[in-house]
């Protein structure tokens, strides 16, 4: 990793972790802010797919379908972020299933370490955290302000991670 | 490739070569291993992780797909199991970001294959191993890529199975589905593969796993269109290439052992395989999902020794007994001072190239030493140090 890249992967992870704050103090005023965030995801993942496709997936046997694609999630990123009022329900699914796809991940590979006698249990304790925040969601699915709070921590965990990243050691030693 | 020609059928060309049983068991034991050494494992040893020669399912699961992650990734499937062919590939109208996926794509007979046999020269029995490992799998796994990537790994629906049908071959549809509980049926034609993902750098693009285990298979003939290909379908023999995988390793080891000055491009020991071909022909042939019964029958023939089935966990006790300074000098140990000369050599062959893809590569000799402290063990082993 190069120095830019360290620096702004470091830049990158400092606005996220102090995103991840502001909602978590904050949650009343930041359903909207949750919301508006979905929709730019769409946006950006479509630009992204169109790019992609122009660049490299216009190569590929079927690539067409990257394309297409690209349209359709541009299109519901403008739509999501025009509406004012998500259905608070739908934003609650979505952080539900990627807690719970990230807890069962992470309790796979507790398990997988512990059948090899490996380091287990740091793993596991992420896997429990991810399901137990999961089944968070769907208790509180009434309240608000736990959509934003569950959001904004996974902010500042992705935040934290991507601060780490950029002090990291990456490059291999070639000896001739 | 896996077990049954990592194990069995690297013990018969070690032995074929002119090694004796032990030996040919610490060969074929080192070309196994580099499908078994992952991160969880060495973990567990306590060995570093950079000395990582693949990454099991959860790993993968597991994996961060951001550039670090991805190129740690590249690292592993490209040194050991996807060697790339050509680092200067050129074609037309493509960016940058498009060749430097393309570039990756394994093929046999690389420069890179030359330089790989020629590192493990004088190296030992580990290093053999490895380098046996990655020339085998050149010729399973060609036309994939050990990165994850959509556009080169993917497959679709144009792929058919070619039986043999008297003296040409008829066409099957091969029917692919996702469900890693149940085994592939040949009978059928009903094989496992991957979930298409329509993300580049997902997880599930990588290597042939759109292609399921079929390069694996030595028995199987099929066509398909690789993603790569811009429509021109590709006929994969693998009865044919398993054979010289066979004879180009018997090739490749005569050279380790000194009875050839030279290893050469496109080059195949004929002529000492030759009483054997037909017998390792039938078992290519045998449609059967592992063919390792028959090839530990054949070493056995041809060495009279009892060929005790792979273990893992063989040299693990002498590795964890071994004190602090000693363990280089353990099977293990060297195992990994090779895994990491091959990583760290095929990283800064990619690297040199202008493709970030693998990461970072520092040259000691002309920046010192400045990266990844693992990698200082490869100090001692060429007498340098820091």
């Amino acid at each position: 990793m190069g120095k830019a890249k360290r620096i702004g992967n470091f830049i990158t992870g400092l606005m996220v972790f102090i995103l991840g704050v502001l909602f978590f103090l904050f949650p009343e005023d930041g359903y909207e802010g949750v919301t508006f965030l979905l929709g730019c995801v769409y946006l950006f993942r479509g630009i992204h797919s169109l790019i992609y496709y122009f660049m490299m997936a216009r190569h590929m046997v079927g690539g067409r379908m990257v394309f297409y694609l690209g349209l359709i999630l541009f299109d519901l990123g403008i739509f999501t972020i025009s509406i004012s009022d998500v259905p608070r329900f739908y934003v609650m699914l979505y952080l539900f299933i990627i807690r719970l796809i990230t807890g069962v991940i992470d309790i796979l590979r507790a398990m997988e370490a512990k059948n090899m006698s490996s380091a287990w249990i740091s793993k596991m304790f992420h896997g429990v955290v991810n399901i137990l925040l999961a089944l968070y969601c769907i208790i509180s699915i009434k309240d608000l302000n736990t959509v934003v709070m569950v959001f904004s921590i996974g902010l500042i965990y992705s935040g934290y991670v991507t601060m780490r990243t950029a002090f990291r050691k990456t490059a291999i030693v070639y000896i001739s | 490739m896996q077990e049954d020609f990592h194990y069995y059928a690297t013990y018969c060309a070690a032995y074929l070569a002119g090694y004796d049983h032990e030996e040919c068991l610490d060969i074929s034991r080192s070309a196994q291993f580099v499908d078994f050494c992952s991160k969880t494992f060495l973990q567990k040893i306590k060995a570093p992780l950079s000395a990582a020669t693949t990454q099991t399912q959860t790993e993968l699961m597991d994996a961060r797909v951001d550039p670090i992650g991805l190129q740690d990734i590249t690292r592993i499937w490209s040194s050991f199991h996807f060697l790339p062919y050509d680092l200067y590939a050129k074609k037309e109208r493509s960016c940058k970001a498009y060749l430097d996926k393309y570039r990756l794509i394994c093929d046999t007979n690389s420069d890179l294959l030359v330089e790989t046999v020629k590192l493990a020269k004088g190296k030992g029995c580990q290093a053999a191993g490895v380098a046996m490992h990655v020339l085998a799998d050149t010729w399973s796994h060609r036309y994939f890529a050990g990165t994850p990537s959509l556009v080169i790994n993917n497959t679709n629906y144009y792929f058919f199975e070619l039986l043999p049908d008297g003296d040409s071959f008829m066409e099957r549809k091969i029917r692919f589905r996702h469900k890693a509980s149940e085994p592939d049926d040949p009978d059928k034609g009903l094989y496992n593969n991957t979930v298409y993902q329509n993300s580049e750098i997902s997880i599930m693009n990588l290597g042939h796993g759109r292609a399921g285990h079929l390069p694996d298979y030595s028995f199987i003939r099929y066509k398909y269109l690789p993603a790569w290909g811009e429509y021109e379908e590709v006929i994969k023999d693998n009865p044919k290439d398993y054979m010289k995988a066979f004879c180009q390793m018997v090739y490749a080891m005569r050279y380790l052992r000194g009875a050839i000055p030279e290893f050469e491009k496109d080059t195949y020991d004929n002529e000492t395989v030759a009483p054997w071909r037909e017998r390792i022909n039938t078992i290519l042939l045998k449609r059967q999902p592992n063919a390792a019964a028959d090839w530990k029958a054949l070493g056995e023939e041809l060495s009279g020794q009892e060929i005790a089935a792979y273990d893992i966990n063989y040299y693990e006790q002498e590795y964890r007994d071994a004190h602090k300074v000693d363990k280089d000098d353990t099977f293990l140990g060297r195992f990994i001072l090779a895994a990491m000369e091959q990583k760290s050599m095929i990283t800064n062959r990619i690297y040199k190239s202008g493709n970030m893809l693998a990461g970072f590569s520092v040259d000691y000799d002309i920046k010192g030493f400045k990266g990844i402290k693992d990698f200082r063990k490869l100090l001692l082993n060429y007498g340098k140090r820091h």
